[in-house]
């Protein structure tokens, strides 16, 4: 990349946008926690708790021992009653955000409006002198179309040389008489000038908008905060006993704590915004000469006569210091610099705002983790992630192509999600943060992949930054795609991060074994074909020849694996012919030779077309083509399969046979579509990774310097390679998701007819029952993923002596409508509730 | 104290001291006086307030030394000038009770009389002076320089109305 010669940092999204971006998240998050608290607060008071799981269980017991509703009718009811109560809790944890929203626009309409009144503008007519001298700044900046739609009011003193201010559209500029007094041609004259083209730069840059919404949101989320804890402290003034007192604190006073650091992080965080927005201004309104060399007389001006200023009065000036803001105004690439405090407050956005949306999600999609949670991870890291990458965007333009310290950024991105995740939550739910209750190496190996998937991303949008910054597209547009894309990439990321991480911290015992059962978990779930396609597309979709030579390498090899397995089917289908061959040995060869396959063609592409610098678009090739050939593995079956039938029957009805395979797999959810992307990009990634390093090591040894990749690309390939890893992407999430929308049946039909008949009506005491569903979680928390314990446990419920819980049971062993997981973790509240087995026996949860 | 002098050879106004102040301290804002002087009195004689408001430039362009010398000359005859010396509680106090204080809404003008400087009271004075230009925004230099013009207007016998012989009396 050639460096700008005059540094525009108006192209890619500005540092203030980023930040107020990020306080209003943060604020929204904070929002619905303090409503969440304030529910608690409620539920002290003796207000009827919101959410009630014990109406369920009571309507069950009473409707079961009355006898007269089917079994599938009472679960079905349970379970909906159940859905609904965790609905409302969702609403609740959810509405603390619109109601500050609310009170956040309230304020940014009615500031205006009395700041206009403290102001006491003077009325003057159109004419007036005063007004035509400000014209040509005012225009200068603005423009005909941006003059038009401004007012200009002429205050006594009262605005401090010149305000912006307004809201809705309707912006005014309050400028004191002495600015526009007779002009002359002196320095303080220039200096008038230069405020008033300071003033109109707040308009064109969109300031006011961004202005009073950042104030609104400040006061709105005090105006939520001081009265919720000042009830939470009155509450605790009036306890009497020192055992209440004691929960009270644990409770109560641990949240009060709490809510004063977004208080005080917010505080600053909305003086960085303001702050930020002047240096812009600054650099807007120094577009002539003049203008800038005023200014800088000015900054000198103000410098020498300020006093030293405490770090805090520092932290909350909502203007920069005037020596920055002259070292700005000589190098505006000051501007586009990472800071280390927006990289830590997105992570504590994030770390933050997990927990309590992804909470809402599960509750929303009736426990299903896996689609609510890992969707709420998916938007909210889309969001968090569009800043970050045009935080890495804006690092790597200004500073000419070389990236920022990344391992660092990582870091500090990582350990804001930490530490956010660390913020205690009402209802906090146990499976979210391994690493603030689980042992130390689990939590370890944790917070390490947390920052391993941090670098990737930072890396990768490090590497699209460059390759789209130095393309022929405008760069504008560029960030808009190039942004566009990361989002959803690192929404997606993150999801597998949380992923791996509920998954680590369902087992009791840490070790390897654990890990990388955690990491097989993580490649079964949808955000994987979605980031990786992602990614490749994101590079790939460069115009530039060699990413077109790229793409034409993924059809390539994609269709070169994809052929080499069908040839592998049509043989293997040939040798189980043969009586004597082990099937299943065939079939591990036929994968092997396969995979192999795959890896070769990504070693090859790695050695031959990687090395320095080149290392990311072989990666991204390589995913690419493990996306398709893997999405193309039932249609590679089906021609295996119609290549074999060809000898024996003829053409038509081969194909047609073949045909209805692919169509069958491809609409039962893709076969081993989801299996074969997983394990290619497991083995094809790394595979090109260690052979462009092998290259790069080579080339460094024999002094030469990484060539053009040759070839000459035919246009319309990459389009169409393009297509393929979106298409593919696409349809091989969407077999993930609908594995869990629709979760296949556990048991079989021919199981489930064994388990009825095993079934002893009222042969097992309802305690025993209730102990055998924490088994259940025992198991999987040991690693059994058998199923087996959860058999049992069905036909021990089934046969309990609680008419509920046998009707539970009974009609889960008929019905393949309900999710497993979520069954047994309802019939755990059910044995939790006051009236249940499990407490009319007196026995405590284990 | 503060006593007119019956003997003076001309009237000492507010506007005409501060003018010749600015002339010879702050030249480049002679032209912009009349302005400063006008808001200044159609405000009420009330200092402008510190900026940094959202949005504003972040400190006064224009007339940073005419506001401070009409400042300190409205104080100084209002009798609130060594009031910046004291504790805030203290300022607080007095403020309140000059409110009250029959006779308060005196409004001052450009042709109010200024009064003149014992000998007693320059000290003060001058403390009181620095300490509201620095904290205007003046340099400690520039500061400390118009705190010498001003007290030597202020004192008794003063300075004559032509700017150049001002620079004999320099303390």
């Amino acid at each position: 990349m050639r460096p700008d010669t005059r540094f525009d940092p108006f192209v890619l999204p500005s540092a203030t946008s980023l930040r107020f971006a990020l306080l209003i998240i943060g604020a929204a998050v904070g929002a619905m926690y303090i409503t969440f608290w304030q529910v608690v607060l409620f539920e002290f008071a003796g207000f009827p708790p919101i959410f009630d799981p014990d109406v369920c269980s009571a309507r069950a017991r009473a409707r079961a021992d009355a006898g007269a509703v089917p079994d599938g009718v009472l679960l079905d009811d349970y379970l909906a009653c159940s859905a609904g109560q965790e609905k409302r809790l969702a609403a609740i944890m959810l509405g603390g955000a619109p109601a500050w929203a609310a009170l956040t626009v309230a304020v940014y309409a009615v500031y205006p409006l009395f700041l206009r009144r403290r102001l006491r503008p003077v009325p003057v007519r159109d004419d007036d002198p005063r007004l035509q001298r400000a014209e040509s700044d005012l225009r200068a900046v603005l423009g005909d179309r941006g003059r038009d739609r401004v007012r200009v009011l002429v205050t006594l003193g009262t605005a401090n040389g010149a305000r912006a201010f307004g809201a809705f559209g309707r912006y005014s500029i309050a400028v004191d008489s002495t600015l526009l007094a007779a002009r002359g041609d002196s320095d303080l004259n220039r200096q008038c000038s230069a405020v008033l083209r300071h003033e109109a730069a707040h308009l064109r840059n969109r300031d006011i908008d961004i202005t009073y919404l950042t104030i609104g949101a400040w006061w709105s989320f005090l105006a939520l905060l001081v009265p919720t804890m000042t009830v939470y402290a009155a509450v605790l003034a009036a306890v009497r006993s020192a055992g209440e007192a004691f929960d009270f604190i644990v409770v109560i006073l641990l949240p009060l704590a709490v809510a004063v650091v977004p208080l005080l992080l917010l505080h600053p965080a909305r003086a960085l915004v303001l702050r930020t927005r002047e240096h812009y201004a600054d650099v807007r309104a120094a577009d002539s000469p003049d203008t800038a060399s005023a200014l800088q007389t000015a900054f000198a001006a103000m410098a020498a006569g300020r006093p030293r200023e405490s770090v805090w009065r520092r932290l909350r000036s909502y203007h920069p210091r005037p020596q920055d803001r002259a070292g700005v105004l000589r190098d505006p690439r000051r501007l586009s610099r990472v800071r280390p405090a927006d990289l830590l407050v997105a992570g504590l956005v994030l770390g933050v705002g997990q927990p309590h949306l992804g909470t809402a999600g599960r509750l929303v999609t009736e426990g299903e983790a896996r689609l609510g949670m890992l969707a709420v991870a998916v938007l909210l890291g889309a969001v968090v992630g569009v800043v970050v990458a045009a935080i890495v965007w804006n690092a790597v333009r200004a500073s000419a192509g070389d990236p920022p310290r990344l391992a660092w950024c990582a870091a500090l991105l990582a350990g804001g999600i930490t530490a956010g995740g660390w913020v205690p939550h009402p209802y906090g739910p146990s499976g979210w943060s391994a690493t603030s209750a689980a042992p130390v190496a689990t939590a370890a190996v944790s917070v390490l992949a947390l920052w391993l998937t941090c670098l990737l991303f930072l890396a990768w949008s490090a590497l699209c930054a460059r390759r789209w910054l130095s393309c022929p597209v405008p760069p504008r547009l560029a960030g808009v795609l190039g942004l566009g894309c990361a989002g959803p990439v690192f929404g997606c990321l993150f999801a597998l991060w949380v992923s791996f991480e509920g998954f680590l911290g369902t087992f009791v015992v840490p070790g390897p074994t654990t890990v990388a059962m955690s990491l097989f978990g993580v490649g079964s779930v949808w955000p994987l074909p979605l980031a990786a396609g992602l990614m490749a597309v994101c590079v790939l979709a460069v115009p530039s020849q060699e990413t077109r030579l790229a793409a034409v390498w993924v059809l390539r090899a994609s269709g070169g694996v994809t052929a080499v397995y069908a040839l592998l089917v049509a043989l293997a289908i040939a040798a189980a012919d043969v009586r004597s061959v082990s099937l299943s040995l065939v079939v591990a060869l036929m994968l092997l030779v396969a995979a192999g396959a795959a890896a070769g063609a990504a070693a090859v592409l790695g050695v031959r077309r990687g090395g320095r610098g080149r290392t990311g678009a072989v990666a991204c090739a390589a995913g690419a083509m493990a996306c398709v050939a893997g999405f193309l593995e039932s249609a590679a079956f089906a021609s295996g399969k119609w290549a074999a039938c060809l000898p024996w029957d003829g053409v038509r009805p081969c194909s047609a046979a073949a045909w209805d395979y692919a169509l069958a797999m491809y609409s039962s959810g893709g076969g081993m579509a989801t299996l074969a992307v997983s394990a290619l990009l497991l083995v094809c990634v790394p595979v090109a990774v260690v052979g462009s390093a092998v290259r790069a090591r080579v080339d460094r040894r024999r002094g030469r310097e990484t060539g053009a990749w040759p070839g000459r690309p035919r246009s319309g390939r990459q389009p169409v390679a393009v297509a393929a890893v979106v298409v593919a992407a696409a349809f091989v999430a969407a077999f993930h998701a609908a594995s869990v929308v629709a979760p296949l049946d556990a048991f079989g039909s021919e199981e489930r007819r064994e388990l009825r008949a095993a079934v002893v009506p009222g042969g097992t005491d309802g305690d025993e029952a209730c102990r055998a569903v924490l088994d259940v979680f025992d198991a999987e928390a040991r690693g059994d993923m058998s199923g087996e314990s959860r058999s049992s446990t069905l036909v021990t419920l089934a046969s309990s002596d609680d008419p509920t819980l046998a009707a539970f049971g009974r009609a889960m062993l008929e019905s393949t409508d309900h999710s497993p997981t979520r069954f047994f973790h309802l019939v755990d509240n059910y044995c939790t509730t006051p009236g249940s087995p499990m407490q009319d026996a007196g026995g405590p949860r284990a | 104290m503060n006593a007119v002098p019956p003997d003076a050879h001309r009237p000492r106004t507010l506007d005409s001291t501060a003018a010749r102040i600015i002339s010879r301290c702050a030249p480049e804002e002679s032209a912009y006086y009349p302005a400063v002087r006008d808001e200044f009195f159609a405000r009420g004689a009330a200092p402008r307030r510190p900026g940094d408001d959202p949005l504003g430039f972040g400190a006064v362009a224009v007339g940073v030394v005419a506001g401070i010398v009409l400042t300190v000359l409205n104080e100084l005859v209002v009798g609130s000038l060594t009031d910046v010396l004291r504790p805030w509680w203290d300022r607080a106090w007095r403020a309140a009770l000059r409110r009250l204080r029959p006779g308060a809404a005196t409004r001052l003008t450009p042709e109010t009389e200024l009064p003149v400087l014992s000998a007693a009271s320059v000290p003060d004075v001058a403390a009181a002076i620095t300490k509201h230009a620095v904290r205007s925004g003046l340099s400690p230099e520039e500061a400390a320089r118009l705190t010498r013009e001003l007290v030597a207007e202020l004192v008794e016998g003063g300075r004559d109305s032509e700017p150049d012989d001002g620079e004999e009396d320099a303390a």
